[in-house]
């Protein structure tokens, strides 16, 4: 039996050999890693597929220069992590260009890409499971979000998020530690919310 | 003694996961150390356990998993994207220009490869006609374009469009060029996207086409007039504000890159 790593590289051969149809064995053997990762990392599975689907064509068109001695898997999750990076940082661009209204077109402030998501009071009050985590990620720069799903979620060292995120290792750490501190003051703010809640609750069912 | 500032717990934090995991998380040293001050500080262990309680809370984040068929689905629909390699036609069904388109694709790969992706490589070659033959060299444009990068240019051109008074034929005569060569472009990604079924980049690159026909085709060549008329159609329609979303949307889909013939037919 071949490692996982010996049939990629012969996939590989293949594939630059001009046999497209070998991509197929590599696109379907590492998307559900991908995904996964870009699931966390957008918060949405549309946009986590985009993100495959962005990442291996990414991949594809740069397996030339692809070299042999790491790992296809790791080298296409890199890439996946950029993409995702990208997906976040535009998705902002968007928010922000339709809020300001670049030009001032009534076009342009009127057509607000809006941002469905339910306000952290709501949220807090709502104790969907899992949403109060996805909103204290809300708060976070792009890159602090990417930087800490993968530390956190992802299992990645420091080292390996400096070199997916194409930054210096203290960069990839110090994103972390901010992200951390925002994620903990935006739980602790929900906690606060919550309380405040009951207490509403409970007066009001004792008057 | 010196307590363990947030940095360090935190560090310490992702240490000791990793360790549970049976990982190697280095800094064996920084890491014996931080545990020695835990055991011996109440208030550094107290500070430690409140953010282990925290950061647990955050393991709930919601994560979709792939099911099995999820790795084919994504093989289906993104084999029709890849741009060609050279070698996928059988050598003796190849004319010359297709082993010419067929060079092209293969060099652009390269090109892509070689520099970041994203750009638009304008690829000027002399069709060569068989040696034998004395028939001219027809003078074909073969262009590798990226959608990210048609939808960047298209904006300029509509930015530009959108403020352009009068007819100043320094203006207006790389105008009409740009929306010359934009066109091409735009059919092949509108034949994409009715194959993705795709509504809002369809509509997007219907009414582009109209514009871009309008800009370089207007009867009477670009004036005052034509442009006033063009400028109120493209504010009615709110096409710049539309190719920003779609370009933002696609940041990376932007990838999808096409070999667009200009000149001849194929
Ligand atoms: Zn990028
Ligand atoms: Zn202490």
């Amino acid at each position: 039996m071949v490692s996982m790593g010996q049939s990629d590289q012969a996939a590989i051969t293949a594939i630059l050999a001009g046999d497209t149809e070998a991509y197929g064995s590599l696109v379907k053997r590492h998307s559900a890693m991908l995904f996964r990762m870009a699931y966390r990392v957008t918060g949405n599975a549309a946009d986590a597929d985009d993100v495959v689907q962005e990442a291996f064509l990414r991949a594809y068109v740069k397996l030339a220069s692809f070299e042999s001695r790491s790992e296809f898997g790791t080298w296409v999750y890199r890439i996946a992590v950029h993409c995702a990076l990208d997906k976040v940082s535009g998705r902002r661009g968007v928010e922000e260009a339709s809020r300001i209204g670049e030009e001032n077109d009534a076009e342009e402030a009127s057509s607000q890409v809006a941002d469905e998501a339910p306000g952290p009071e709501r949220l807090a009050l709502s104790g969907e499971i899992g949403a109060m985590q996805e909103m204290a990620l809300r708060g976070l720069s792009p890159l602090e979000r990417t930087a800490f799903v993968l530390r956190h979620h992802e299992e990645k060292s420091t080292e390996e998020i400096a070199a997916a995120l194409a930054i210096a290792p203290n960069a990839a750490k110090q994103a972390v530690f901010r992200a951390v501190k925002k994620v903990r003051q935006r739980l602790e703010g929900f906690r606060r919310t919550q309380k405040r809640a009951s207490r509403g609750e409970a007066q009001r069912v004792t008057v | 003694m010196r307590h363990l500032r947030e940095e360090e717990l935190i560090e310490h934090y992702y240490a000791t996961r990793a360790a549970g995991r049976g990982e190697d998380a280095g800094r064996e040293k920084e890491f014996r150390a931080a545990e020695g001050h835990l055991q011996a500080c109440g208030a550094c262990a107290e500070a430690r356990a409140a953010l282990a309680a925290e950061m647990g809370e955050m393991d709930g984040l919601p994560c979709a998993e792939a099911d099995a068929a999820y790795g084919t689905s994504v093989w289906n629909r993104v084999a029709s994207r890849l741009p060609r390699m050279a070698a996928e036609e059988p050598p003796r069904r190849r004319a010359a220009w297709g082993m010419m388109l067929g060079w092209a694709a293969a060099s652009a790969v390269l090109v892509i490869g070689a520099f970041e992706v994203g750009r638009v490589w304008e690829h000027r070659q002399h069709a060569q006609t068989a040696v034998a033959r004395p028939a001219p060299p027809v003078e074909r444009q073969i262009v590798v374009v990226v959608l990210g990068d048609h939808l960047d240019r298209t904006e300029r051109l509509l930015v530009e469009l959108k403020h352009a008074q009068g007819e100043d034929p320094d203006v207006v005569k790389p105008m009409r060029d740009e929306a010359r060569s934009l066109l091409a472009a735009n059919r092949v990604f509108r034949e994409d996207a009715d194959k993705s079924g795709d509504k809002a980049l369809i509509q997007a690159l219907d009414h582009l086409n109209q514009l871009l026909n309008d800009v370089a085709n207007a009867p009477g060549g670009l004036n005052a007039a034509s442009i006033a008329r063009l400028q109120r159609e493209m504010e009615a329609e709110g096409l710049l504000f539309k190719v920003r979303v779609l370009r933002s949307r696609n940041a990376h889909q932007g990838l999808t890159a096409r070999i667009v013939v200009k000149g001849g037919t194929v």
